[in-house]
Formats: structure tokens, sequence, C-alpha cells
């Protein structure tokens, strides 16, 4: 089939007087798309590819044989791809500059051994100029290193990017947004846009909104506020009237600028122009405003000259003394602040979990020392950030407050830090007037810095109501991995700011900052029985057969044996509550799921991080994902691998990265997914593992069950006959869809670690260990206990549900 | 009168089995001539090729075709309920 | 002494009806036999292809072994002939090992046979054996002769006993070559006069670049323009092509990966077994490509001293790039390094500049034997291949989804389909894995083991998914009328490993196929000797009951055959 498209390009190297065909035309020039003249042209002078034998093979790929190799190619270490790719010799001498140049203007996309690959993107750049860079510099060295004629698609792309990028900044200056900008002109383009006048506020608009707004408050809060000083929006509508008479805009430009040097705190004298101007936008429409800009090729860079803000009072915060920052921790840090330290700029940052986040979140506090808002994804990491600050850092308790749903305290000065959750925040139903109040005083607050906890994770409309209602100069998102399934990534770059460093796994693996793993994938058979029925069973069901296969137990069961005996601190995962209580159960260890008791859990990691010996191995439900505050492990063992989420794959390992024993000679971290095999969870195994593999991890097969567990041992492990895996079968065909998901089949009446505690509580007052007996006696009596509660708990909740749906009932 | 039957061993692990009954209790001519145990059967000679071919695009399809519906609403239900 | 001089006339004493009836006489194969021995000896390596997980590409077969086999399975009366041909028993001389031309030095002007027992004291008791072998192989090329008697055993005990000559037309062709005498034109003729249309030594190398690189690319499936069908002709015969479909065969991945010289060898013994059938006289087809190896390189030689069937060989040796000549009338060519190469030891060298595709075919070997592996297998199972030869390229796309190119690398990645296209083609993994072993990166090589585990662990697995079911041909038995019959059935089938599969509940016996007519002939023994222990009058069991009266059953087979 012929493409169409070839054809016209075919007819327009034919000579004048040939004949075109006419039919053509209205194709050509008739749409709206102006770039296909564009593209004419280029293949006109079309690229010329070698001509060989084996040319076929790369029609539909991509040919690059077009550029021209250069001569001292041997000594280069990148190859620049027409459509952005770039390809690294990491071996080669002069890899680690090039390396250095690649991390700051393009994406990541596969760094293993010996050769990366990256891909500059609109956003890539756009992060490279809001370092500093500038488009003559990176053309400069990128053909330095580079062994092929940089193409001129890609040369015309990074001066599109960059040359508009960097001209427009979004300043927050006394809870209001300005856009601002050395350039008139682009000023201008950006006022003619609908969408961008519609959140134009005038000076008029701007004073009277604020009037209002500044009167609620005060008649809410019982105070009267004093007057804020009015700030005119400069020049915005003399931008607009200018026609192109370049004297009279000239002269009235200087006007402004003289005005505006007045009345402009933050002025930017860095560049060569002497004013600037800045017109304001209505807050609630900030984001629509900056996805505008952004599509009109002016993305906002946003920068916060935190040293010279008279108007936001400072807070005292140092690191201390003790804290050293790494090194891959500071290049983070460079990226935002700027060589200078003057400014700071919004940004996300990528690290592997176990690498410091928190370090450089606290590190960036310190450096900006104005008001901080942490928000994290629940409330065990804000006792978590909390407790962080206080370690490492100067801040004192009364400077630093949490805010989640036990806890609505404020810190006691004109400056301090909230610690709090993004449900706290966004919430948008019913809330306690505590909490309306807190929220008040929170978004009426102009944050120096917003800290933004495991990015990747929160949906981006939790953003969006965060961003729009909290004004921060600076943000901050931290993350392990920018992967997402739904591919929300984009949005986050607008939300919150470009990626300004992304850390290399495997390089910080090598200098031991995090711990090296050994990834291993365990192929369990399907019984026959098992596997009859998976595949006449449907898709729901079928996934509960692949994490109950028998085989798998008896993997489970080996791998924790052998790994406790080598010393190891166990985290078995499971997705799915069902298989999660049944192992559990089957193998004696404790388990932790969404509906286990904060004590509970905060019990059962205690004596994790401790190393009780009846605690070497838990295991994690989804809860383990986020929710925890997790000890660091050095085994982690996957059961259940349903979708191919690579981001939660990612986040896993990330479990195992923080072994302190990683720099111990040869240690390795243990990796472990069971898979049953000829199953589905192949398949998703394997698009899971796309990420980690990209990023140099290699992934083990153990393809039969034999080749692990020797056969003297299997005797010895649960589900060794027929009769115990036909039981097994019978058991997970009774169980209901909605009981595989959610729910467990019987209550848990045997709190292990609450057991314990209630003896070593007896013990301690007793002055000293109980006989056998007496123990025993205690810890029934504390199950008796927990049996009675429970049951009361659950009578409660029967009758609160009855009296909720007899008022629907009523309602109708 | 001891039976003398030809034919072609098969010898597989359990779960492959699995699939060649389906694939015989499918097939418009019945091949296997006897079910042996958990791991081989005695088939038709000519039906071998026949198997194999069947045996791959089945277990293509269970093991490497995955439901992409299920993939996807999983992944809504874990962004929508971080705190899980 | 007097060995018979191999005059030129000699040869039209042999007639074909003369031949032919030499070759009836002859207890050997028939040439195309032998020919297709050889061949198969060069396409096969280790006869089990690509099943032995330790072998390398290039283990096995050499020109030298090749040729060698070929000579040694060839008729007598051939041998004979071909040894009149001073050239090609020069070639021989070179192909022997240091030991083997010692001997035939030290024998070649000798007065009388030697006796065996003189040799021995040639060396030490250590380096017997050696001698013996050495003897042992010379003696099956026919190089040496023991004038009527069985070849030397190491046995051969006392100091008399027969003694060891060079067989007569070696021995004469040999002194031939080796003094310069005899029949020149054996040399072949160096053409006076220059050449009008000048003919440099690099486009001699380019042209035979191209001309086998074409023949290769055409195995590979990228077709560069028009073929002869000779040559496709040679390239399914040999099993390097399917027929069918014009793939390449798993033989074909193999041969790509020998030295040139070997492969280029295994196509002329091909075509030498052709050649028999084309009614060519295989003896001047051999001796001329003998002769070819004894040209100069650069020189360019008369075509009017060829025969009518060396001129045709020139017209079929051409689009192999083995030969250079203008035009078919031109009263000269030029052999090109791949002639000049045919018997020596050295291996065509590459171009000056180590990327490029001059006589690189695929397996990447240089004039000096270095290293000049070119690809880079990532853990991520992303290729990156330094190379800018389209036949490399071509090579690798059998196996690797190719993604990119540059002017001198191609970026690809190994993925499950490109591989299981592979072996549906019949690429086996192993051979897969030591492709891209042998030719890896200098980078890569500093590694233990120097492809990523990980990723040649996965190209096997890739394999086992296809190889689930293991099917053997076998019998199967069952309706066993008493235990003991089925036990003792078992127990004879178990004796010679026939047994496959048993179930002695329901008494059934899988037996291999191998062992059917074994176990067939025992039941019916067996069965022949139960019924004569039966009593008149005994149960009817599995028999027709009959009364003793009755004659004893017929010879029909008690087993019914399904």
């Amino acid at each position: 089939m012929v493409d169409p498209e070839l054809n016209i390009q075919h007819q327009l190297v034919l000579p004048r007087t040939a004949a075109l065909d006419t039919s053509l035309k209205d194709q050509l020039f008739g749409d709206d798309d102006g770039d296909i003249g564009e593209e004419n042209v280029l293949q006109q002078h079309g690229p010329q590819v070698i001509h060989d034998e084996v040319t076929s093979l790369f029609e539909d790929r991509d040919d690059y044989t077009f550029l021209p190799l250069k001569a001292e190619h041997k000594s280069r270490p990148l190859y620049v791809c027409d459509d952005g790719r770039i390809i690294l010799e990491a071996f080669a001498p002069n890899a680690a500059r090039a390396e250095d140049f690649l991390i700051t203007i393009a994406e990541p996309v596969s760094r293993p051994a010996r050769i990366h690959e990256y891909k500059l993107t609109a956003y890539s750049l756009y992060a490279a100029v809001s370092v500093g860079m500038e488009t003559a510099t990176i053309l400069d060295v990128m053909e330095r290193f580079s062994k092929v004629t940089i193409p001129d698609r890609v040369v015309r792309f990074i001066k599109d990017c960059t040359l508009s990028y960097g001209k427009v900044k979004l300043v927050l200056k006394h809870n209001r947004y300005f856009i601002e900008s050395n350039f008139p002109e682009t000023l201008r383009v950006l006022l003619q846009d609908d969408t961008i006048r519609l959140a134009h506020l005038t000076a008029v608009e701007s004073v009277e909104k604020r009037r209002i707004k500044a009167e609620e408050r005060a008649t809410k809060l019982g105070k009267t506020l004093p007057q804020q000083p009015v700030i005119a929006s400069i020049t915005s509508k003399s931008l607009l009237e200018a026609p192109d008479d370049k004297n009279n805009v000239r002269d009235r430009l200087d006007q402004a600028a003289e005005k505006s040097r007045l009345l402009d705190d933050d002025n930017d004298d860095d560049d060569e122009s002497d004013f600037v101007q800045s017109f304001e936008i209505d807050k609630p429409m900030v984001e629509e405003v900056k996805k505008r800009c952004t599509e009109l090729d002016f993305p906002l860079m946003e920068e916060y000259d935190f040293r010279n803000d008279s108007i936001n009072p400072d807070l005292e915060i140092d690191l201390s003394p003790a804290t050293s920052i790494r090194d891959y921790q500071e290049k983070c840090l460079s990226k935002m602040f700027g060589s200078g330290g003057g400014r700071a700029r919004s940004g996300i940052i990528v690290l592997p979990t176990g690498a410091g986040k928190t370090l450089v979140g606290i590190t960036a506090a310190c450096t900006v020392k104005k008001s901080t808002l942490v928000l994290c994804t629940n409330a065990l990491s804000v006792e978590q950030w909390a407790a962080e600050f206080l370690k490492w850092s100067s801040i004192k308790e009364g400077d630093i407050a949490k805010f989640t749903a036990d806890n609505k305290t404020r810190f006691r000065g004109d400056s301090g830090i909230v610690v709090s959750t993004y449900t706290m925040i966004s919430h948008s139903g019913k809330r306690s007037w505590e909490t309306g109040q807190m929220l008040n005083w929170i978004n009426s607050q102009e944050w120096g810095l917003l800290i933004l906890d495991e990015v990747h994770v929160v949906p981006a409309n939790v953003f969006r109501r965060v961003l729009t209602t909290v004004a921060a100069h600076t943000k901050m998102g931290l993350t392990a991995t920018l992967v997402r399934e739904d591919d929300k990534i984009e949005d986050l770059n607008f939300l919150i700011g470009p990626k300004l460093y992304e850390a290399n796994w495997m390089e910080l693996a090598g200098r031991g900052h995090i711990a090296k793993v050994e990834a291993t994938e365990v192929w369990c058979p399907m019984t026959s029985s098992f596997y009859r029925t998976y595949l006449e069973s449907k898709p729901a069901k079928r996934s509960l057969l692949c994490v109950m296969n028998p085989t798998k137990l008896q993997a489970c069961q080996y791998l924790i044996n052998q790994r406790e005996a080598a010393g190891d601190k166990i985290i078995v995962f499971s997705d799915n509550v069902f298989a999660l209580e049944h192992y559990a159960k089957l193998l004696n260890k404790p388990f932790i799921y969404g509906q286990t008791s904060h004590i509970e859990r905060t019990r059962i990691l205690k004596l994790f991080r401790q190393g009780h010996h009846m605690f070497r191995t838990i295991l994690l439900s989804k809860v383990g994902d986020t929710s925890l505050d997790l000890p660091e492990a050095t085994c982690l063992i996957q059961i259940s691998s349903q979708f191919g989420s690579r981001r939660q794959e990612a986040q896993r390992m990330g479990r195992i990265l923080r072994a302190k024993r990683r720099n111990e000679e040869g240690f390795r971290s243990r990796f472990f997914t069971l898979v049953s095999r000829d199953t589905q969870e192949v398949a998703f195994s394997a698009k899971r593992r796309r990420f980690l593999v990209d990023q140099g991890y290699e992934f083990h097969v153990i393809p039969q069950l034999t080749d692990l567990i020797p056969p003297n041992i299997l005797p010895s492990l649960h589900y060794n006959s027929e009769a115990e895996q036909q039981e097994l079968l019978e058991m997970v065909l009774q169980a209901s869809d909605e009981a595989a998901r959610d729910e467990i089949l019987e209550t848990r009446t045997d709190d292990m670690a609450g057991a314990l505690f209630a003896l070593q509580e007896e013990e301690r007052r007793a002055g000293g260990q109980l006989s056998k007996s007496k123990a025993r006696k205690v810890i029934q009596r504390y199950r008796n206990e927990q049996i009675r509660s429970s049951r009361e708990a659950s009578k409660a909740q029967a009758s609160r549900r009855h009296a909720l749906f007899r008022q629907w009932k009523r309602k109708g | 009168m001891v039976q003398a039957v030809r034919g072609v061993l098969l010898q597989m692990d359990a779960a492959i089995k699995q699939i060649i009954l389906e694939i015989n209790d499918q097939s418009p001519q019945p091949f296997i001539l006897e079910d042996l145990d958990d791991e081989h059967v005695f088939v038709q000679e000519e039906s071998v090729d026949l198997v194999r071919a069947k045996l791959d695009e089945i277990l293509e399809k269970n093991t490497y075709k995955v439901d992409e519906d299920v993939t996807m609403a999983k992944v809504q239900q874990t962004v929508a309920s971080p705190a899980a | 002494m007097g060995p018979t001089a191999a005059a030129p006339g000699t040869k039209k004493a042999w007639s074909r009806p003369a031949r032919k009836a030499a070759a009836a006489a002859a207890s050997a194969n028939t040439p195309s036999a032998a020919a297709a021995a050889a061949a198969n000896a060069a396409t096969s390596w280790n006869g089990a292809l690509g099943s032995a997980p330790d072998v390398k590409p290039s283990a096995g077969a050499t020109v030298k072994g090749l040729i060698e086999d070929y000579i040694a399975n060839l008729p007598l009366a051939y041998r004979d002939r071909i040894y009149q041909q001073p050239a090609t028993c020069l070639a021989l001389f070179r192909f022997a090992t240091p030991l083997g031309k010692q001997i035939i030095m030290r024998i070649l002007y000798a007065a009388h046979p030697i006796p065996l027992a003189d040799m021995k004291l040639w060396c030490t008791t250590d380096g017997e054996k050696e001698l013996i072998r050495a003897l042992e192989h010379l003696y099956r090329l026919h190089i040496i002769a023991i004038p009527d008697a069985p070849p030397p055993r190491p046995a051969a005990s006392d100091g008399s006993g027969p003694g060891v000559a060079l067989s007569p037309h070696f021995r004469q062709s040999l002194h031939n070559a080796l003094t310069g005498s005899g029949d020149h034109a054996s040399f072949g003729q160096e053409s006076t006069a220059p050449d009008k249309h000048l003919v440099t030594q690099a486009m001699l190398d380019q042209y035979a670049t191209e001309r086998w690189e074409a023949v290769l690319h055409y195995l590979v499936g990228s077709p560069s323009g028009k073929r002869k069908r000779a040559v496709t002709k040679l390239l399914e015969h040999s099993g390097l092509m399917a027929r069918a479909n014009l793939t390449i065969t798993s033989k074909g991945f193999q041969f790509l990966l020998q030295d040139v010289n070997v492969q280029v060898w295994a196509f002329l013994l091909q075509y030498l077994q052709m050649s028999d059938e084309l009614k060519m006289d295989l003896v001047e087809v051999l001796g001329f490509l003998f002769q070819l190896g004894s040209l100069r390189f650069g020189a360019s030689y008369s075509v009017d001293t060829l025969t009518e069937t060396q001129k045709h060989m020139l017209e079929d040796l051409k689009p192999l790039g083995i030969v250079y000549q203008r035009k078919k009338k031109s009263s000269r060519f030029y052999p090109t390094r791949l002639a000049t190469t045919l018997t020596s030891k050295t291996l065509l060298s590459s171009g000056a500049d180590g990327d490029s595709a001059t006589g690189h075919a695929a397996g990447g070997q240089s004039l000096t034997g270095e290293e000049t592996g070119f690809i880079i297998v990532e853990t991520n199972y992303r290729v990156y291949a330094y190379t800018s030869s389209a036949l490399e390229i071509a090579v690798l796309s059998l196996f690797v989804n190719l993604k990119a190119r540059f002017m001198n690398m191609v970026v690809g990645m190994i993925t499950r389909d490109s591989v299981r296209e592979a072996l549906s083609k019949g690429i086996s993994a192993t051979q897969i894995i030591d492709y891209l072993t042998s030719q890896a990166h200098p980078e890569l090589k500093k590694n233990n083991p120097v492809l990523p585990a990980t990723v040649s662990d996965q190209i096997r697995l890739w394999e086992m998914e296809k190889e689930r079911i293991t099917p053997s041909h076998a019998w199967l038995y069952r309706d066993f009328a008493r235990q003991d019959d089925y036990e003792a059935t078992v127990a004879y089938a178990e004796a010679y490993n026939f047994v496959l599969w048993k179930n002695p509940t329901n008494r059934i016996i899988v037996v291999d196929a191998r062992g059917q007519d074994q176990v067939r002939a025992y039941l019916k023994r067996a069965a022949t000797a139960h019924t004569r222990a039966v009593p008149a009058g005994a149960p009817a069991g599995s028999q027709p009951s009959q009364s003793a009266s009755q004659p004893p059953p017929s010879q029909e087979l008690p087993v019914h055959v399904v």
C-alpha cells in the first residue's frame, strides 16, 4: 500500500514542467496543518541513506545512515538520532562528563552497564534551561561529544525549545501570582491568548478581589486585618493597547520600567534587559494558565528569590553539624538552587528509595529558611518526616507541627514547618471545625517551600486541589520512580515543575549508597488440577489460583527457611489478601493488611526492626507499598504479580535497598518473584521488570522447582501430598470473588505481636522472666481479651450499619 | 491376547498434559490412544505436529496475552486509594 | 627407479568407459558419494548439529580436513590420476603435519621402500605412537603405499617386513613440483602481455567479496540482485537452505560462521558432486581447483592452456568470486584471493579498515587473527553492533529485532519474538549464543561469561518453551492375560533399555520403536512356548479354544497389532 504522503513528496521532486496531479494540491495546501510544507522541503533534499542489501530491513525503522560520521568518531561517546534519542557509550573515556551533560538535558531511558540511552524531550530541555543552560552551550557541547553530525531536526528542536523557555516566570508575591518577563513581546503574545486573558486580573479587579477576601477572613477570624499594600498591575493595559508604533511603545515601556523598579521587590537584574514587567493572574486559574503557557511554548519557570524575600518571615533552621550530604544529594540540590544558590527552582527529584530523599528535602528547607509545608501519603510518613527533621536539623519541637486526623497543632511562631498528608489538605468533604480552621490557616500562609513526598503515587486530581489551595513559592517533588502506568507524568511536569535530577541506580549501588541486589524469578509449576481449573476459570479466579498454587507455597516456605537461616530480614508481599492470610497462617508468620489496627502494625514492625527471632519474616499487603514506615529488610519475596505495574516493582525493590549491611563485602539484598508457570503471571512479571531492567538490574530465572528445592527437602514442606493440594484447591474454589479480594474469612484472634508485648509487659512488672505455665496464662488472657473486644466491636459496627441502613431506607 | 499399538509416547509436565487433554477433547478427531499418567500420553503418530502447533497457540494465549482490562482496572484502583 | 611417467597423454587413456569400469571395480563409493560425504562433512561439523552445547562454531571443520576427507574417500583409480597433478600433490604436502612432511621428504628420494622398523629408529619411544598415526594417515590418503601388504600395524615387530614408500604417482608429481620440472601447464600459464584493461588487486578483492557475499546474502535471505541458477541449486543441494521456502536452515546458519576458506571449499565439494552428474571429469575438476590454489594473486593466466572442462569451470567459478574474467571470450583470467588461498593455511585478510566488509564475510576474522568482535549485548536485551557490513547486519536480523542503523552501528533488541522466529527456522539457542559470544565486542570480552548470563539463559528458556513435549516413536502393549507374562516381557525389554514407560497395575508397557522387532519376536517365542506348555482342555485364555489334537497354532503372531 503506497502512502499517499509519499506520493506527494515524489511529485514535488519532479521538474516544474511536469504535470502535477492537481487533485493532490488540496491535500498539500488545504490542510490547516502547516507542517506539511516544511516536511516537503525536507524530503526534497531528503536524507540520503546508504543503499545496500539490508536497507529494506530499516524501511519502517530508523535509518540514520544519512548522518555523516565524523573523522574523530572513535574518540567521541555519543550517537544522536534524528528523533532526539541519544546513545552513549558508557565505557568511553570521556563518558562521565558526557553523562553529566546528558542527564541535565535529556531523559534517561535505559542505563545498564555499557550503553545508555537518553531522549531529548521538551520537558528535559526545559529542565536544562531552568538550571541555567543556554541554547548555545547545549548545542556546542553536544556537537563536541557526538560521533555524528547532529541532525538538523534535532538542532531545530533544541533551539525551538530552549529559546522560548526561560523567558517567562511565574512569581508568587504576597499570595498573589504574577507572570513576569524581561521580554515584553512575550507578555504581549501571552495576553493575546484567550485563556490567559480570562485569568488576567487588572489592577482594579485585583484590589477588589483581595479586599473582599480579606474582609471574609477578617469576619471569620473575628479580627481586623491591616490594609494590604496595593501593588498595581503594571503595564498590562498599555501593552495590549500599544500598536506597532515602536517608539511609542518604547517610551511607555521605559516609564513602566521606572514604575516597576520602584514598586517591584523581586527585581531580576542578572539579565541584559533592565526592566521587568508582569501582570497578575487569578489564583484559581493558575494551573490553567500554566498549561496554556506550555502549549504556547512559553513554559513558566518558577523561581523563588528567597534571600531577597523580606516580606515572608525567616525560619531559623540549619542542618545539624553531624549531618553529612552525599555527593549525589548535593547534585540534586545544586540543580534546585543553581550554582549561585540564590534562587530556588521548582521541580521533581528522582532518587531510588533508600537513597535519602528525606534528607534532600530537609536540606532544601534549611537553605530556603522560610516556612515549609511537607505533604506525605499517610500518617506514619508524617511521623517519620517530623522525626527526621528533628534529627537532622536544628529545628525546635515547637516550630514543627503535624497536621493529621489525630493532631491539629500549629507552629508557635510566625514561621515554621507543618507536616501533613495529601488527603488532609485536599479532602473536600465534610470536616470538623478544627480541621477547617487549620486548613484556612495553611491556605492563608505563603509557604517558602512545599515538599511533595512520593509524588508518583498521588493521583493528579489530588495534586490539583492541593496546588490550587496552597500558595507556595517553591515546590519540590520527591519520588523514586517517575513511571506511572496511567501515563500522567506530563501532568506532574507542569503541576510541579520539570525533573531536576534523576539518579543512576547502578551508580549509586556501585558506590554503596544503596544495596546491590540479586533479583530472581522462580517459576512454580501449576499442579495439574490447579492448572486445569485455571484454564477453565475467569480472570478474577485465575489470579487467585495463580497465587494459591501449592508449589508456590512450597517455594515460599523453602525460601523463607533458607533466608532466615542466612540471617535475612524478610518481607513477603501479596496484593491479594486472601492469599496473604493463608500464607501467613500456614507459615506461622505475622501479617499486616489494610484492616490491621495501627497499634498492631506498630508492634509488628517494631519487633521486625529489633530482629526478634519470631519476627524475622513479615507478610504485607499493598499497605506495605505506601502506608508503612518500613524498616530495612534484606530479602523481599513477591508472591503475586498481578498487574504489570513497573512503579510497584521499583518501589518494592526499594524496600531492600536501604539495608545497612550493604557495604559489607559481597553483600547482596535479595529480591524474589514467585511466578506460576504457564500462566499470565509470566507476562505480568515480564512487564513489571522493564523499569528495573532499564536501570541495569538483571533478573535470573529459575525455571524448575527442582533447581531450587533439593528433593530431600520436599517432603518436609507443606502441600507435598496430593490430598493436601486437593484440599487447597477446594478451598480456593469456594472462596468468593469478594472474599478473595478484600475480606478475610476468619477474624484474627492470635495477634502475635500483641501477645508478645503483653508478655513483656508482665515480665517487666514481675521483674524477671516468667515460668512457661505463667507465660502461657498471660498470653491466653490477652487472647481472650482480644476476642471479647473484637466481638464487641463487630457488634457495635453491625448495629451502626443497621442504623445507617435504616436511615437510608427512610430517605428512599 | 496381547495388543500392540503403534504410536508416539509424549512426555511432558503435568500442566501441559492438561492442555493436551483439552486439545484432544476439542479436536474433531481425538488422537489420544491411551492416557498413561500425569506426565505421559500415547498418541497417534500423525497427530504430533498438530498437537505441537496447538499447544504453542494455547500456551501463547494463556501465558503471554495478559488481560489488559484487568491491568487497567487494578491500576485505577491502586491510584484511587493510596492510603488503603 | 622409474616412476611411472605421468605424461600428459596418459589422461586420454582414461576414457569414460574405462573409468567407469575402474570405478565399478573399486570397492569404495562412487566419487559423487565421496563428494557427498565430504560435502556433508563440510556442512555438518559434528554430525549432531547444534545439540552439543560446548561446540564452538568453527570447531572441527578445516580446509585441510575437508580436502583430506574427500580424497581419502575417493576410489583408488581416481586418486592415482589426481596424484598425477603436481599442484595437487604439492597442496597435500603443504597440508601435511610437520611429521607427515618429514616422512614424505625422507622417503621421497629413497631408493627402496623403508622397513617400518627402520622408521621407528627415527624417533624416540614416546614418539612412536605419533609416527604410526602419521603413517596411517598418509596411508589413508594413499600418499604412501606398502606394496603387497596390509597397512602398517603397531605390532609389526621385527626389523624385516614390508617397507614403506611413496605411491609412485605422488612421488613423481611431488618431485616435479619441487624441482619445477615436468609439465609446466599444471601450474598455470601466466599471461605474458599486460592487460589492456587494468585490473588491480583491490579490484579483484572487491569483486571476490561482492560475489561471495552475494552468495551468503542469498543464504541469509537478503538477495542482492540476480543470482545464478547454479548457485541457488548448490545452496539447496547442500542443505544450507530449505528447499521448500528458501529460508536458511540451522546448517546454513552454522555454515555462515565458518571461515571463508572452509565455506568456499564446502561449496566446491558440493560442486564436485554435481559436476559428476554433469558429466565433467572429476579428476580434471579437482585438479584444476588445486591448480588455482597454486596461482599467484595479482597475476593473470592464459585461458588457452585450459581444457574444455576447465574453461567450463571458469564460467561456474566466476559467480562465486573465485576467478575473474572480464568477458567470456577473454583470453586471460585472474584468480582472486579466494582462489589463491584455496590451499593455503592462512585466512583471507580483511580490508584495511577494521569496520569494512572486505573479506569479512560473517566470520569477523582478520589476517592477523586478532579480535574484531563488534557486538555488545546489554543486560536489558538491547544489542549494539558496530558494523557497516550488510552481511553481518543481515545475519543479526535473523534473531535480533533491529531498530536503528547508523553508518557504523546498528541498534536492536533481542525479544521473545525475534528469537522464536530464528528457532522456527531451525537455528538453535546454542548457535545464537555462540555467534554472539564469538563476535562479542572487546568491551564485552572482558567479562566472564562474555554475554550477560540472564540473556543467554533467557534465550535458552525461550527455546525450552518450544520443547514442552518430548515425543518418542513407540509401541504400546496391553491386555496381558497374566502378570507373569507381563513381568517377563518387561524384564526382557528392560534388559535392552527399550522400556519407555510401564505400569504394572494395569499391565501396560510402552516400548521404544527401535526395539519393536525384538520385543515382538520375543512375545512370539514366549507365546509359542506358552502354548506348547498349555495342556489340552485348559481354559481358553487369550487363545482361541482348540483341542490338543488340533495342529499347534500357526506361526502367525500371537500379538494383535492395532
